[in-house]
């Protein structure tokens, strides 16, 4: 059974395709890093695999339920670190994540005794009880993130989970990924920091344009972009980019005039 | 014009590429504020439309009064208009800060501006502020209102023209000195939470305003000669140098022109000071009392322990929803309206009613308790309203959790309950005790019913009528939703409401009318019962509805960008 399956996913927005037919499939443990330059239709995607957007076709299963169809019960299984963070502002931290853990069927006492942890944990616990609007970008994407793995979700979303964290945090973070995935969570991954998702994930796929123009591990990825064995993510991505919009490539190249 | 403008602003040594750099700026944003929320552009002309002609009436008021009054009363009225449009001038800003990048200067310490150059474009910017539209009709029936004594004009031309600077350098000190406060998320929450208040108790204040009115006679206003204290503010010394003038005390008028351009100077060095503290680096202060506490870590807060407790006979998703809602309640500012309106609104209709009579508090008629159920149809109402929407932010976590969908109805309604019962019981209470009337009993037991009903008809509107809310901004609900959502809460509600609440009430209704206590007593219980009954249907009902229509809830709601 597929952790993730999309089929034939396809969302429009008038005339705009976001997403083109994408066919995805994430096996069970996996960390599946999901890369694109900016308006590929990244967050598109996972906002329709999460159930936040209704595609216009295809289907989402996740650890084989119909998101669509059976929406509570996929959801049970889930946990998203969303781009926007949804966060409810007027609650502190610790309130927030206790919040979400009672949603997602934890006993108050249980809810609370891993909200202090995950609070000690992300170097939150000081300002635990202030209000999440008064806090930094970093502050809240970790408060985000304690929410999203309060459950320990079998399917773990994380739309840019490091941007605006860091190093120390970061490393943290990644530690806590690790060990979930090693528990058997799937992580569903998308972020800019390559070399990040070059280190962490075991399969990549890459959307330009709304649809996946490469997909596979590391290796296959260079086999694939007829790239050396050494080369990093990021030229196999300018590469898988430029196969598939041409423009973008030579807008890397580009320079300032005043510059030259 | 342009030519002459640019010799100007060569003399008083500004950058005029700069100039016209900032003035193009300010123009854009101010016109971004109607494109962006073109519902602005609605309030703009209703503003022009029913205060433009009141203001106009205003000017021409004071202009005839300056013609036409026996003295001393147009000097003393002409004291009394630019002292109102100087406070005017200074909390105008205040209020509009919010909304008007232009008015915040800070933006622009990034960029290398001669402090000279950051003056003259505020000064110029706000001649497009409403301020200015305001202060020119009042500046002109001053010259119609003199017009019999034009030779007056050679005062009162640089006695406006001053006046007019210390309005605008004054506006702009207020604006620059608390640039931090303004920006201080906890004065912010207090001024929404102040302006609502005062918003809400007009009725009351207007009749205090009559009380005070009715207490002054005429040979009290004669005494009053508000001039005397009002010309050693700066835009009254303006008005006394125009009264001097018409009494031909040619010395005085020189001095009190003198004493203004004296004001003038400090407050523009004192302003001139700030923004070039701002410049070089230091941050613009915010008064400790703004500044955020270090918060208390309590084992366990009043609200935790009250989950706790009900946590035993309630599954935790209704629970967690409804401890989650109170605090949103009070912690969110426009939310705290709606629960302090519920605890002011009945004390001022009860001040409105007794004041003046409080023996009548023992002697109520039956009829009182019928305001119970009013009572609480309006608080209800207040804190049900948009359900969905009022989560901000927070609607895609909560609609990303696996929760069954009733049980966050089913929360939502009892923070609802219990938020709007609790002040309506203790006036409830205070009216039982003085009456000693059983239908005051009965009618708390129906505005229960009447708080179950309007629960129920906003939970079912709830995953149909939903629309943007942004717990940061001033008004109380972000204007954005569909026509069509417009029409169903202005209509569709209320109507429903009635309709919905007739079984529940009348029985009150009844027993009052015949005055027949036990119809009202045993009717109430029925009433409640349908009442909780509705309600339990229209949770279940909504619940399954919310689950099928998520994403569009969100896209009504904006909760999330596309």
């Amino acid at each position: 059974m597929k952790a993730i399956e999309a089929v034939q996913l396809t969302r429009t927005f008038g005339a705009k395709v976001a997403v083109d037919h994408l066919d995805l499939a994430v096996e069970e443990g996996e960390f599946y890093g999901f890369l694109g330059p900016n308006g590929a239709g990244k967050s598109t995607t996972i906002k329709m695999l999460v159930g936040l957007l209704r595609p216009t076709s295809g289907q989402v299963r996740i650890v084989g339920i119909d998101i669509w169809k059976h929406p509570l019960e996929a959801k049970q299984q889930i946990g998203v670190l969303p781009e926007g963070l949804a966060l409810y502002e007027r609650l502190t931290a610790r309130e927030f994540v206790r919040f979400v853990g009672a949603m997602y069927g934890l006993s108050a006492a249980e809810a609370a005794r891993r909200t202090d942890e995950l609070m000690e944990l992300l170097d939150l616990d000081i300002d635990a009880d202030k209000l999440i609007v008064d806090y930094s970008q970093g502050m809240r994407k970790k408060t985000a993130l304690a929410a999203a793995i309060i459950h320990t979700p079998r399917v773990l979303f994380l739309d840019e989970p490091f941007e605006g964290i860091d190093a120390i945090s970061g490393r943290v973070i990644r530690n806590v990924l690790q060990r979930l995935r090693q528990r058997g969570t799937t992580i569903f991954f998308s972020s800019h920091i390559l070399e990040v998702v070059e280190r962490l994930c075991t399969r990549i796929g890459v959307i330009v344009q709304g649809r996946l123009v490469a997909e596979g591990a590391m290796s296959e990825l260079r086999r694939l972009a007829q790239i050396g064995e050494h080369s990093t993510l990021e030229d196999v991505f300018l590469r898988a980019v430029a196969a598939a919009d041409g423009q973008a490539l030579e807008a890397s190249e580009r320079s300032l005039s005043w510059l030259d | 014009m342009a030519g002459l403008a640019a010799h100007l602003v060569d003399i008083a040594g500004l950058d005029l590429a700069k100039q016209r750099t900032l003035l193009e700026l300010r123009l854009r944003l101010l016109r971004r504020q109607f494109e962006r929320e073109p519902g602005r552009i609605v309030g703009f002309v209703l503003l022009l439309v029913f205060v433009g002609p009141f203001v106009l009436l205003m000017a021409i008021g004071t202009g005839v009064a300056y013609r036409l009054a026996p003295q001393p009363w147009p000097a003393q009225l002409l004291a009394g208009v630019l002292v109102a449009l100087w406070l005017a001038w200074i909390a105008l800003p205040l209020l509009a800060f919010r909304t008007n990048e232009g008015l915040d200067l800070s933006r622009l310490l990034l960029y290398p501006l001669r402090t000279r150059d950051l003056v003259a474009s505020a000064l110029i910017g706000t001649l497009f502020d409403i301020p200015s539209y305001l202060t020119l009709p009042f500046f002109i029936a001053v010259f119609v209102g003199w017009s019999g004594q034009p030779l007056l004009y050679i005062v009162i031309a640089p006695a406006l023209l001053i006046a007019y600077v210390l309005m605008m350098v004054s506006g702009q000190l207020v604006l620059t000195a608390g640039a931090g406060l303004l920006r201080s998320r906890r004065f912010r929450d207090l001024v929404i939470v102040f302006f609502s208040l005062l918003g809400s108790s007009c009725y009351f204040i207007n009749r205090v305003i009559e009380g005070w009115i009715r207490a002054v006679d005429a040979a009290d206003l004669q005494r009053l000669q508000p001039l005397l204290f009002l010309r050693w503010l700066p835009p009254g010394a303006c008005a006394q140098a125009i009264a001097s003038a018409a009494q031909g005390a040619w010395g005085e008028v020189l001095l009190w022109l003198a004493y203004a351009v004296g004001w003038l100077a400090l407050l523009l060095w004192m302003w001139w000071k700030l923004l070039l503290r701002m410049t070089t680096g230091a941050a613009a202060w915010v008064p400790s009392i703004f500044e955020a506490k270090k918060p208390q870590r309590r084992p366990q807060s009043l609200s935790e322990r009250i989950a706790a407790f009900v946590n035993t006979w309630l599954p935790a998703p209704a629970t967690a929803t409804a401890t989650k809602e109170l605090k949103l309640i009070w912690r969110v500012p426009q939310r705290r309206i709606g629960l302090l309106q519920s605890v002011v609104a009945p004390f001022v209709l009860m001040l409105a009613v007794f004041v003046g009579d409080i023996e009548a508090l023992g002697r109520l008629p039956e009829w009182t308790a019928l305001a119970l159920p009013g009572v609480m149809l309006f608080s209800t109402w207040g804190l049900s309203t948009n359900m969905l929407g009022i989560e901000s932010k927070g609607l895609a976590t909560l609609l990303l959790t696996p929760a069954p969908r009733w049980q966050i109805f089913a929360g939502k309604g009892l923070a609802y309950l219990f938020t709007a019962l609790l002040p309506t019981a203790v006036y409830a209470g205070i009216l039982a005790v003085t009456s000693r009337s059983a239908f005051i009993v009965y009618g708390l037991i129906a505005a229960v019913a009447m708080a179950l009903i309007v629960t129920a008809v906003n939970t079912v509107a709830a995953p149909y009528v939903t629309y943007p809310f942004d717990e940061n901004s001033p008004t109380r609900q972000h204007a954005g939703g569909k026509w069509l959502t417009g029409v169903a809460q202005v209509l569709g509600v209320p109507l429903a409401i009635f309709i919905v609440s007739g079984p529940a009430t009348a029985p009150l209704m009844l027993g009052v009318w015949w005055n027949r206590p036990e119809v009202a007593g045993v009717g109430v219980l029925i009433g409640l019962a349908y009442a909780a009954g509705v309600c339990g249907v229209a949770i279940r009902w909504a619940g399954a509805q919310l689950t099928r229509r998520e994403p569009e809830v969100l896209e009504a709601a904006r909760a999330i960008d596309f």
